[in-house]
């Protein structure tokens, strides 16, 4: 009876920086640099203590356009770690691999086997009875179904078909190497190692398809626990498929809902939130967390005025919780209820409640902004949903009123 | 309400002025008249008909108060009201035919409004124009407080959207600064990305720099097999230079061995045993004969040995006696000095015994001698007692003596104590009683002389301080308030003094200007008056002439002189006219003159009155002091005397009680003083008591001294009586000691049969005790000389007995022994070398035994190799080995050789290097050398360049996996800092919208709330500057709001200040017709009287301005008063000749 086990990883983007998270103090800069390498280490180490019989690599294991040959000699010598204690790696080229020229030119070590990009390619360990299939990709845009192409599972093998691919589709995923369950099922595989999508799924168990999930969340859209799979084999039979947590930060979302809080119960609220968030960590690793004020309250645009400060106010808070607990940014969604008439002159409150829908006033935002649009425009990237960076940029000059003449309404009623 | 007409019936120099003005649309009348035509009193008729003449009204230069008149017809609405004006205090206002009519009317169609608001709103001026708007720009008037009314309430939301605009402006700002945030995070940004891509390690530069590792390593691979190749080449070939003597030598070598062919070969080892036999055999041959004659040498010499046997006999006993005569001599050296020790100790005993004399012979024994010896002791030192009893009981005496004697000196005196008490009660004065009574005493006289000082400043008053104490004590209050009063008064009259100067002055100054008008044209009323009387009475002749038909008396001279006089009348009023302001003025001027002299005199009265009233209070003052006796001084002076008055007395007061002090203290020390001298014993002088103090303290210390004394000396005296006693019991205790001991003395010697005394007994007992010491030790010393001299006898006789034994010849017992024991050492000498001589024997000989055998033992081993080698001897057997041993030898030689030639041959097998030795030719070896040499230099060159290039490559290539992560920590930074410019952006968003939502409502809120007056204002001054400004704007970002106008491109803001002068003036008339606007539409139609208004306006403005006062003119009248033709002209062509209304002051 022939029995084995192996580690399935994706999407390892080493060397990607983290996004979202700007400095301030009490930050561990350096473990936010080295992130996705210290989860690749774990990785390895993870395959070595375990004495896995081989790994495979399902695509992504470079951002596309990195172009630092460091990260590829650092893959190579982690490659070597496991070539030193006889551990095989199949390696798939995934979107950013295509088109990633460290790809193209980092060493790889003995140990390593790479899948063409032309056509499928079977791997073999003949020791094992384990036949592997994968195509790299050749483009960083692949958008035919390669499964097609993938041979046949072999006999008395176990056949593991690798593909980097987002399947049928997946939110916040491009559609690369489009293809479904039954394409998989048609080869007659018995175990699928896919990557590309972010987020842990065992898409079926009969085959087993599985997405890893990435090792090592980057942003604030790849939240929870990150790292790869171990596989058990008994007998040609996939006896377990367990998750194995590799990451060194987590990304975590905190919404807290103010509804009906006052200024200062907002931050009792954060606090409470945040020490329950941080005593249910349970993993041990620090916490990066965005913190979504949301609800209906009476001061939101208090918050809303004061989103700046804010920000460093939750921060501090985070900071004497834990010193492994840290905020990566805080959105202020709330919303006002209906609300009677303003303090201040009563003129000015109801101009100033009418001035989103004035035209010439958003005629002159959007004149005022103009020069400072562009300037951002050439450093930053897409705006966030919700963002009034996003409204401005889609011309949503009404949305951004709303929410300055929120913020402004408050101001005024606070000063005055 | 309008003015139809116009009427100067007589005031300022009009009479029966009219102007009319005919109702129209626009109601804007032009009044023009040239310079000093009288628009200005024109206006002041407007003013005065409509609200009465003021008090003092300038223009009654022609007509007297009383004849001012000004009139008018007035239209409101529908009614009309006909009305005349004259001066006065009430009932002014008049009908046509000069009847007071109501006001009630006239008041109504003012609708409130006063002179002064009038004048402010209505009636304009140049200079009211400025100061007026200057005032409203300035918020200081209703006006311009309404004005600005709008923006006031904003003014805390302005500073909030400065704080909006200032946060946001630390974020970002259109020009680039440091301090902004976004900014900083965007350098962060640009920063981390240049580091990206700089510090990265470059895949084509890793590529680039591994292929060009590869590729030089193969260089230098090819580089080094060229090289080896020449290498082995110039190998072989110097292998074969090197190898070539070599094989020389083996070629000679072998040649030489065919020599010994036949030879045998015993090989090494046979050859050294054969060698090691031969040598053997011989050496035992060698060693038989010599020992054979060691043999014969040992024999030789025992033969000639001899022993002796007769002293050898008597061996130990000669050891003995030579022994024994050491200890013989020095016995014989010793008796010497014995024997003299013996006479002296003998000498010592008679000595001894002579001084013992009887008591020589008598042995006492031990104990009773010891007992003598006590008792001897013990009576020495009972005497030794009763002397020292004896000599103290004379000191005792002595000291009874010296006491009775201090006794006797120093007797009681009775009266110590008085002295002593006397004493005590003086130092209780202290010990500056004498100084303390004397300072008293003259401070009292300072202050005796300070009092008299006093009363000498009490002048004008003078008498004794007892008088001065009964003078009466006025009340400060009383004194103040008469002090009050008379400052009042004088102050009142420098104050009328003062007044009456200045008015004087005043006067002065106007009297010197009358008179510099009156030098010029101006005149007087007086004058006129004058005048009109003269002509009045040149007239009444002409009237009575033609009334009542009165002759004239020379009517040609009468009419002259009523013409005359009216000329003169016509002069002197044209004259005035013509400075009719300065007759105004003079008039004025004279009035006021009068006036300060008025105030002049009336100061001089009031300040003459407050004269008279001070002098009354002065005297009154005075009386009141005089009546009590006290010095007749002014109050302030009489206050500071009250003041020297009050010194003077507490100066008296303190005198007063110093003498008593002073007295009461010399009391206390007279007292002391007497007692001393009582105590003392003598008569007591006054005078200080210190002296005497002294006197009484020397005799107390004597007194004290004589008591202390004789207390001692009775102390003395009790223990000397009981030194005594104790004396007498010790007498008595010695005297039963010495009879005891005498008892026990006497009974001891008895016993001990001496003769002695008790002084002598120790020197006796010694003297017997040293005679028995000498008396044994001479009885010694006689015994050891006798047994020396035994002895020696004894040792000559054993010596005579011994050499008679051996044969000696008799003689000296010591030299016979010394000879004895040198024969016993020869002997026993010659057995020792015969036992040594036989010993050697004995071995030789068994030496020779041995040698004998090996001798046979290697001819038998050497036999077999004779025959071997067919050597007939040993010598020839010899010759063989050697032979055996040369060729064997140079075998060696040749394998030497051949190996040298292997081991120099690069591993290479023998054959194959003496073949190619063979094959080489010598001759061309040389040159093939030096050809591969150069071309191994070379080739080495390049694997050095090639070595170098792969190095450098390879070092290259290793420096670059430096596992440095700088790109990926500058990426992590990159990232970072575009988060914080994300979030930053977010932030600037916001706070940008909200400065422009807010700037934008306070816009909106001012524009809803701006004042109708201001924005009739603007228009008006846009209709004004020909459009040059748009409108006006309130600026109340400020602390206070200001004005500014908004140029035509709206959005130039331009202050006040920066206008020009006539932007200016068209900014205040905009301002003044806006506000008269609003009064008109809020029912207060009065006319608008305007003088000269556009004088700094272009033509083009001035064109303007009449539009404007055109459209004013629809809702009020407007009346324009000008000097300037072209304005007439201008405002002609505004409303159309037609409807243009032009009047004439003319």
């Amino acid at each position: 009876m022939t029995s084995f086990r192996f580690l399935h990883a994706a999407d390892i983007h080493l060397d990607s920086p983290l996004h979202g998270l700007s400095r301030y103090e009490g930050l561990p800069v350096e473990d936010i640099r080295s992130a996705t390498r210290a989860a690749f280490d774990n990785l390895v180490q993870f395959a070595i203590d375990e004495a896995v019989d081989f790994v495979v690599l399902a695509g992504d294991l470079f951002d596309g356009d990195w172009r630092d040959m460091g990260t590829g000699l650092y893959f190579a010598r982690m490659m070597g770690r496991l070539n030193q204690v006889g551990i095989p790696a199949f390696v798939l080229a995934g979107n950013h691999d295509a088109a990633s020229v460290i790809s193209r030119t980092v060493p790889w070590p003995p140990n390593v086997r790479l899948f063409e990009a032309r056509r499928p390619e079977t791997h073999r360990l003949p020791d094992l009875a384990v036949a592997v299939h994968g195509q790299s990709f050749s483009t960083p845009a692949v958008t035919d179904n390669l499964v097609l192409a993938y041979p046949l599972a072999e006999e008395h093998y176990f056949n593991i078909g690798m593909l980097h691919t987002a399947l049928a589709g997946r939110q916040g995923h491009a559609d690369y190497a489009p293809c479904s369950v039954d394409d998989l099922r048609s080869r007659g595989y018995d175990y699928w190692a896919l990557g590309h999508v972010h987020e842990f799924e065992i898409v079926s168990t009969e085959p087993h398809v599985v997405f890893p999930g990435n090792v090592q969340g980057r942003t604030i859209r790849e939240t929870g626990p990150k790292g790869a799979v171990i596989v058990t084999v008994v007998d040609t039979e996939v006896t377990s498929v367990e998750r194995v947590e590799l990451d060194v930060l987590r990304w975590v979302r905190l919404d807290v809902n103010c509804t009906g809080a006052v200024d200062d119960a907002v931050a009792d609220l954060i606090r409470t939130e945040l020490g329950r968030l941080h005593g249910g960590n349970g993993s041990g690793r620090p916490l990066v967390t965005r913190v979504t004020l949301s609800g209906e309250m009476s001061e939101a645009g208090a918050l809303h005025d004061r989103a700046s400060t804010l920000r460093d106010d939750i921060r501090a808070i985070a900071a004497a919780i834990s010193a492994e607990l840290y905020v990566e940014k805080v959105k202020v969604m709330v919303t006002e209820p209906a609300r009677e008439r303003v303090a201040i002159g009563e003129d000015l409150g109801a101009l100033i409640d009418d001035a989103s829908a004035d035209p010439g006033l958003v005629a002159a935002l959007e004149s005022d902004l103009e020069r400072f649009m562009l300037a951002a425009s050439t450093t930053l990237g897409d705006a966030e949903e919700g963002e009034l960076r996003l409204s401005a940029s889609q011309g949503d000059w009404a949305g951004v009123l709303r929410t300055a003449s929120t913020a402004l309404r408050s101001r005024l009623t606070r000063g005055g | 309400m309008r003015f139809s007409r116009l009427s100067l019936e007589r005031y300022g120099r009009f009479q029966d002025c009219e102007i009319d003005f005919r109702s129209g649309n626009p109601d804007l009348h032009v009044i023009y008249g040239p310079n000093e035509a009288g628009k200005t009193t024109s206006l002041s008729a407007v003013s005065d008909l409509l609200f009465g003449f003021p008090t003092r009204s300038p223009y009654n230069f022609l007509f007297d108060y009383s004849l001012l008149r000004v009139a008018a017809v007035l239209e409101d609405g529908g009614t009309t009201l006909a009305c005349r004006r004259k001066k006065g205090t009430s009932g002014t206002l008049l009908n046509a035919s000069d009847a007071t009519i109501d006001e009630a009317p006239l008041a109504a169609m003012l609708k409130g409004q006063t002179r002064e608001t009038f004048g402010l709103s209505f009636s304009l001026d140049q200079d009211a124009l400025r100061s007026g708007g200057r005032a409203m720009v300035e918020a200081k008037n209703d006006v311009g407080r309404t004005l600005f009314a709008a923006g006031s309430g904003l003014t805390g939301i302005a500073d909030e959207l400065k704080r909006l605009e200032a946060e946001a402006d630390a974020i970002w700002g259109p020009t680039t600064r440091g301090s902004r945030t976004f900014t900083q995070a965007q350098r962060q940004f640009a920063d981390a990305s240049k580091a990206v891509r700089d510090e990265g390690l470059k895949p084509k530069a890793w590529s680039d720099a591994k292929t060009a590792t590869e590729r030089t390593r193969d260089a230098l691979d090819t580089a080094r097999r060229k090289r080896d190749g020449v290498q082995a080449e110039l190998r072989s070939a110097e292998r074969a230079r090197r190898l070539a003597p070599l094989v020389r030598r083996r070629d000679e070598q072998l040649d030489a061995l065919r020599g010994f062919d036949g030879t045998f070969d015993l090989g090494r080892q046979r050859e050294d045993s054969t060698e090691v036999l031969i040598r053997d055999a011989d050496a035992s041959l060698r060693k038989i004969s010599a020992t054979e004659q060691l043999r014969a040498d040992v024999a030789d010499r025992l033969s000639k040995i001899s022993p002796d046997p007769d002293v050898l006999a008597e061996a130990d006993e000669i050891d003995r006696l030579v022994a024994e005569a050491g200890a013989e001599l020095k016995a014989t050296r010793d008796l010497v000095g014995l024997e003299a020790e013996h006479t002296d100790v003998g000498a010592l005993v008679r000595r001894l015994r002579a001084e013992a004399g009887a008591n020589a012979d008598v042995a006492p024994k031990r104990d009773v001698a010891a007992r003598l010896r006590d008792f001897a002791r013990l009576h020495g030192e009972l005497t030794v007692a009763a002397r020292q009893i004896s000599e103290s009981r004379e000191g005792v005496d002595d000291r009874r003596r010296r006491a009775a004697a201090t006794l006797a000196a120093n007797a009681v005196d009775g009266n110590a104590d008085a002295l002593a008490d006397a004493v005590d009660a003086a130092r209780a004065l202290g010990t500056d009683a004498d100084a303390r009574c004397e300072a008293m005493r003259s401070k009292a006289d300072a202050t005796t002389t300070k009092l008299a000082d006093l009363i000498a400043r009490l002048a004008p008053w003078s008498g004794r301080i007892e008088e001065l104490a009964r003078l009466p004590r006025m009340d400060a209050t009383e004194i103040q308030a008469a002090r009050d009063a008379m400052a009042g008064l004088a102050t009142d009259i420098r104050r009328e003094e003062d007044g009456a100067l200045r008015a004087s002055d005043q006067a002065a100054v106007i009297a010197l200007e009358i008179s510099q008008l009156a030098t010029g044209a101006a005149g007087s009323p007086d004058e006129i008056t004058d005048v009109r009387a003269e002509r009045d009475r040149c007239w009444q002749p002409l009237r009575r002439h033609v009334l009542d038909g009165d002759d004239l008396i020379s009517p040609a001279d009468t009419v002259a002189n009523f013409e005359a006089s009216v000329a003169m009348v016509d002069e002197r009023e044209d004259a005035r006219f013509a400075s009719a302001g300065a007759s105004g003025r003079l008039s004025l001027l004279n009035q006021t003159k009068a006036s300060h002299e008025l105030e002049k005199g009336q100061a001089a009265g009031r300040a003459q009155i407050a004269r008279d009233r001070l002098e009354a209070a002065t005297s009154a003052w005075r009386k009141r002091l005089a009546d009590v006796g006290l010095p007749e001084l002014d109050p302030t002076q009489f206050q500071s005397w009250q003041r020297d008055r009050e010194s003077a007395e507490a100066a008296q007061a303190d005198l007063c009680e110093m003498v008593s002090d002073a007295d009461r203290s010399e009391l206390r020390r007279n007292a002391a003083r007497a007692g001393l001298c009582a105590a003392l014993g003598i008569v007591d002088a006054d005078g200080e008591l210190a002296p005497m103090l002294a006197t009484a303290e020397r005799r107390r210390a004597g007194d004290e001294d004589n008591a202390r004394k004789r207390l001692l000396a009775q102390s003395e005296m009790g223990q000397i009586d009981a030194d005594a006693a104790a004396l007498d019991r010790r007498q008595q205790r010695v005297d039963v000691d010495a009879e005891a001991n005498g008892a026990g003395w006497k009974a001891a010697l008895a016993e001990a049969g001496l003769d002695i005394d008790v002084v002598s007994c120790g020197a006796v007992l010694d003297l017997l005790d040293e005679l028995r010491e000498a008396t044994a030790l001479e009885a010694q010393l006689r015994r050891r000389i006798d047994g020396i001299a035994r002895d020696a006898r004894e040792h000559s006789s054993a010596v005579e007995q011994l050499v008679a034994k051996v044969g000696l010849e008799p003689g000296d017992t010591a030299a016979r022994l010394r000879t004895l024991r040198e024969r016993l050492a020869a002997a026993r000498a010659s057995v020792t070398l015969i036992d040594s001589l036989d010993d050697e024997d004995r071995r030789r000989e068994s030496e020779v035994r041995e040698a004998q055998a090996r001798l046979k033992a290697t001819e038998e081993s050497i036999a077999p190799l004779l025959l071997e080698t067919a050597s007939d001897d040993r010598a020839e057997l010899a010759a063989a080995v050697e032979r055996s041993r040369a060729m064997r030898s140079l075998r060696e030689e040749i394998a030497t050789t051949e190996k040298a030639i292997v081991e120099a041959g690069d591993g290479l097998a023998l054959n194959d290097l003496l073949a190619a030795v063979e094959a080489s030719d010598p001759d061309q070896l040389a040159e093939r050398l030096s050809s591969l040499g150069s071309q191994l230099e070379e080739l080495n060159l390049t694997v050095d360049e090639a070595a170098t290039a792969h190095g450098d490559a390879r070092s290259t290539f290793a420096g670059l996996d430096t596992e440095g992560t700088s790109a990926v920590d500058a990426a992590a930074d990159a990232e970072q800092a575009r988060s914080e410019l994300e979030v930053l952006s977010e932030h600037y968003i916001l706070r940008r919208a909200q400065a422009v939502t807010l700037k934008w409502a306070i816009e909106k809120y001012r524009e809803k709330h701006q004042d109708p007056l201001l924005l009739r204002a603007g228009d008006l001054f846009s209709t004004l500057t020909i459009g040059r400004y748009a409108t006006l704007k309130v600026d109340a970002d400020g602390p206070t709001p200001r004005l500014l106008g908004l140029r035509d491109d709206l959005r130039t803001m331009v202050e006040v200040d920066a206008m020009s002068e006539g932007t200016t003036d068209q900014l205040f008339l905009a301002l003044r017709l806006a506000a008269l606007e609003q009064s008109v539409a809020a029912g207060i139609s009065l006319p608008f009287l305007a003088d000269d208004l556009f004088v700094n306006f272009d033509d083009q403005r001035a064109e303007a301005g009449f539009k404007v006062l055109a459209e004013v003119a629809k809702k009020t009248q407007v009346l324009f008063f000008t000097h300037h033709p072209h304005l007439v002209e201008i405002a002609k062509s505004v409303v159309g000749p037609e409807i243009h209304s032009e009047c004439s002051l003319s």
